[in-house]
């Protein structure tokens, strides 16, 4: 008897404990994405693109003329405090566990609040560290507004999506929360996030494939979403931003990337004026050696590119012809050196900031973190000799192995 | 305190009868007719015949529908009322003259009443002190068929029946071994029933099998009427949901088990057969494992794994991510239970507690409806119900797939026993996930894993040989070749632990 009311009030005890954050799904209201931007005094404007369920879901005929999205507005202290404004309008609880995009301002990245922002992102249980960053060239409330994405429906399917295949191109880098924590705190280097507008703003005529800015392309129809190169951040702030072929390099020279491959294009040896298309894969890691016992650090990278070539402008039948191949590959190798001490350059004299990841290697040289931090990799870099060099490797020409006989069409 | 309801104790009394036979032919009827209450009783045939060759008058009693009139014409009755006189002076006594396959002379009467109600016959003659009991007995019981519950594709097709004779006739047929022994054990007080205690003497530990002849022996019951009422009797933990006995039909699984050094327990009237000790593995296992060929048989051994934890946790994992941890979901489908949930009245507990009862009430329904319309309730409750129910908004589209998974998965779980304990634990882990969402279902499943680790079943620990290890076969959660199975399961203590030579590769292969 004395064991069946023990156990009795064990078991009372169990319920008296549990249940305190259990939350129905549907009292939930899932932000996708959040924007932010400068506003006034101490406060923010904060955008919250929360998704409507009933919308592509099997019960979307309940619901024909909602939209997919209810966006909302609030000037608040912060994203935190937000949430619970947001409830003047919204009827369930704003959760941020599923919130994939965090869009930031161009003109708040560039302030010196930016850093501010990413302290309540550190804090919040709910929010996740693999959110992606995006800067965008407008506000981030006409960017969520006007990112119209017709092939999805629901508005996270898109975020989700772009960011996998923008990734994968390597027009933009993986920007996610944990790595411009990470890279922020090492105070070694530069982050890369992605770099978006909505809309064409002054476009450029030749950019080759890639040589483009958010705005530059010259497209028209679909989306008016552009998301191509990246900004620079050095130091909690923004300080410039590189193109998309300057984002293709970087990820080449980088120690470790998750981009791996992508179609490129590059002037033909032969006949300058006419180009060829290739697939670029992405060989293993660079090499990269750091001497840092001199003042000036020496940076040498050897990096091995392998490449398809899938497009000759030029009708040569490079095929056939080992000795072509072989003035091919040193002509690419130079074409990629070349771009890419320009792309250096550019970032130790214009950007002032290791963008390339290389003070990870620089570490290794290092017995101590405190050695290495008193070495000030940030000063150092911009006064660095660095040598890249590519190896290229052709591994084939297509499906197809002669080149089409022009002449014989021709006649 | 006088009690309400005053038991009537007089005819409870155990009348160990122990009174020797009389002399006098009338005397011994008389006292056999007043026990059975003849001429009342039209269950006890008496006759009486006359003993040509030995000119003596004889009585014969048996009962009408336990033996086998045939043979007591043919081989008593006949025999008997025959002219032998041609035959010498010395084999002139009545066992040569019975011609049946087992005779037995008793001098008691509570022995001669045993016999009657198993369906021998008696044959009381005039001037002898003792009785002739001649085994005619003889029941109704079904041919040998399919086995029902325990199916299989491969292997042999034959379940035990409702005859010891046959079901022992069915082991004996598996095991050709002079040591397989056949223990015979009365019990029951008021109605004697045999339990048949079978083992292969020099493999099974003579611990166990005392232990097991014991506790049959301890049981103070009335009557046992089946081999279902003796696994309550003898089983480990009677409140525990977890079954320490196995319950099998099947003849070849019993051999099985026989060989490895375990005992088995057989009863009169019960198509079924325990085996004892066992363990989590012995539940789990179906002999089709080791019929398939080694890949497939591991194959639906992982199935059947999985199909356990599916049927076990399935709702509860939902509940918890549904309720605490909505960020484990992917996006899309996380925004379509929500829309589907958006019109449901009920908390999601509320909503899972429903389906499951339902699906269980489903399932209890089938089992106990005729089975001519048996078809039809499938369709009503399943196709029906289940339309009805997520038209209605009265659950959410998720919920049928959740709930009919987990009941799709309780039907792979092979032994009826074990099937009960998952069904029944998932509630709880239903309760728990319900209000400590994954952290409920761990400590769960630590409470559970700890709870199993404890039980033992006749002395063997219920998770060996895994945990505690003990050498085996490693027949476990997947098995080895057959010719690797060499040594014979330590935690059962077989007196003999290698079944064969250890297998070794032959060079030329």
């Amino acid at each position: 008897m004395r064991f069946l009311k023990m156990s009795l009030l064990l078991i009372l005890s169990l319920f008296l404990t549990g249940c305190w954050d259990a939350l129905e799904l549907e009292e939930q209201a899932y932000v996708v994405a959040v924007g932010m931007d400068l506003g006034e005094g101490d406060n923010y404007y904060i955008t919250y693109q929360i998704g409507n369920p009933q919308v592509g879901s099997s019960d979307r005929a309940n619901a024909e003329r909602e939209p997919a999205s209810e966006i909302i507005t609030v000037l608040a202290p912060d994203k935190i405090s937000a949430r619970e404004l947001a409830n003047v309008s919204v009827s369930r609880r704003v959760t941020f566990s599923h919130a994939k995009t965090f869009i930031i301002s161009e003109e708040l990245a560039k302030s010196e609040k930016f850093l501010e922002v990413f302290e309540a992102v550190t804090r919040d249980p709910q929010i996740k560290r693999q959110m992606d960053i995006i800067i965008s060239k407008e506000r981030a409330e006409d960017f969520i507004r006007n990112n119209n994405p017709v092939l999805e429906t629901r508005p996270h399917k898109n975020y989700e999506l772009m960011d996998e295949r923008w990734k994968a191109s390597g027009l933009v880098p993986a920007s996610t929360i944990n790595r411009f924590l990470q890279r922020e705190e090492e105070d070694a280097g530069g982050f890369l996030a992605i770099y978006a507008t909505i809309g064409k703003t002054d476009t450029k005529a030749n950019g080759m494939e890639d040589k483009y800015k958010a705005g530059e392309v010259d497209k028209t129809g679909g989306n008016t979403l552009q998301m191509i190169g990246a900004a620079v951040i050095k130091e909690g702030r923004m300080i410039g931003t590189i193109n998309g072929e300057e984002n293709r390099l970087t990820l080449l020279l980088r120690p470790h990337t998750e981009a791996t491959s992508w179609y490129a294009t590059y002037p033909d040896p032969y006949k300058k004026e006419k180009h060829l298309t290739a697939r670029i894969l992405r060989q293993g890691k660079p090499k990269i050696k750091v001497d840092v016992s001199q003042s000036k650090p020496i940076i040498t990278v050897e990096a091995p590119v392998k490449m398809q070539i899938l497009l000759m402008r030029s009708f040569i039948d490079y095929v056939d012809d080992q000795e072509k191949q072989k003035f091919l590959t040193k002509a690419i190798e130079g074409y990629l050196n070349e771009a890419s001490m320009v792309l250096v350059k550019k970032a130790q004299n214009e950007l002032k900031v290791d963008i390339f990841q290389w003070s990870l290697s620089a570490r290794k040289e290092f017995l101590t973190i405190p050695e290495f931090e008193d070495y000030n990799w940030i000063d150092k870099f911009p006064q660095a000799d660095v040598r890249v060099n590519f190896k290229v490797q052709i591994t084939n020409f297509g499906k197809q192995l002669k080149p089409i006989n022009i002449n014989k069409i021709k006649e | 305190m006088s009690p309400f309801f005053k038991f009537n104790k007089e005819n409870n009394k155990n009348e160990l009868n122990k009174k020797v036979l009389f002399n006098n032919l009338e005397k011994n009827a008389r006292y056999l007719k007043t026990t059975f209450c003849y001429p009342r009783n039209k269950g006890l045939i008496f006759r009486e015949i006359y003993v040509k060759s030995i000119n003596k008058k004889a009585n014969i009693f048996f009962i009408d529908g336990m033996a086998n009139d045939k043979n007591i014409i043919d081989h008593i009755i006949y025999p008997l009322s025959e002219d032998i006189s041609t035959l010498k002076e010395e084999a002139k006594n009545i066992k040569n003259i019975i011609k049946a396959k087992d005779i037995k002379e008793l001098d008691c009467f509570h022995e001669i009443i045993d016999d009657i109600l198993i369906g021998n016959t008696i044959v009381l003659i005039e001037g002898h002190s003792v009785g002739f009991s001649v085994d005619t007995s003889k029941f109704e019981h079904r041919q040998v068929e399919k086995p029902i519950r325990e199916n299989v594709i491969k292997g042999p097709q034959e379940g035990f029946v409702e005859s010891s004779q046959i079901n022992l006739s069915l082991l004996r047929k598996r095991l050709r071994n002079e040591k397989l022994i056949t223990e015979r054990l009365t019990i029951g007080e008021r109605s004697k029933s045999v339990v048949e205690i079978i083992y292969i003497d020099d493999l099974a530990n003579s611990d166990i099998v005392n232990e097991v002849k014991d506790r049959i022996n301890e049981i103070q019951a009335d009557t046992i009427h089946t081999i279902d009422i003796l696994e309550q009797h003898i089983e480990e933990r009677p409140y525990s949901l977890v079954p320490t006995v196995l319950y099998t039909e099947r003849p070849d699984r019993v051999a099985a088990f026989l060989m490895e050094g375990h005992v088995a327990v057989l009863m009169d009237s019960s198509s079924d057969c325990l085996v004892l000790p066992v363990t989590f593995w012995s539940l789990f296992h179906t002999g089709e494992d080791m019929y398939q060929r080694w890949a497939y048989g591991n194959f639906i051994r992982i199935i059947r794994m999985i199909s356990l934890f599916i049927a076990l946790l399935t709702p509860s994992i939902y509940i918890a991510v549904s309720t605490f941890h909505s960020e484990m979901l992917p996006t899309d489908l996380l925004l379509a239970i929500t829309a589907t949930r958006e019109r449901v009245p009920f908390p999601v507990i509320i909503e899972v507690m429903i389906m499951e009862s339902a699906f269980e009430l489903l399932r209890e329904a089938g089992i106990r409806i005729p089975t001519p319309i048996g078809p039809t309730i499938g369709i009503v409750g399943a196709l029906i119900l289940g339309q009805a129910a997520v038209e209605a908004n009265i659950v959410s589209p998720i919920l049928v797939i959740i709930v009919a998974l987990t009941g799709l998965a309780s039907f792979a779980i092979p032994n009826n026993s074990l099937n009960f304990m998952i069904r029944i634990s998932r509630f709880m882990f239903l309760i728990l996930s319900s209000m400590l969402g994954a952290f409920g279902i761990m400590a769960g499943i630590a409470i559970t894993v700890s709870y199993l680790v404890s039980v033992k079943s006749f002395g063997v620990p219920f998770l060996a040989p895994l945990a505690p290890y003990y050498p085996s076969s490693k027949d476990t959660i997947f098995r080895l070749p057959v010719w690797m199975q060499w040594i014979r399961p330590a935690h059962v203590k077989p007196k003999n632990n290698i079944r064969k030579k250890k297998p070794r590769g032959r060079s030329n292969q």
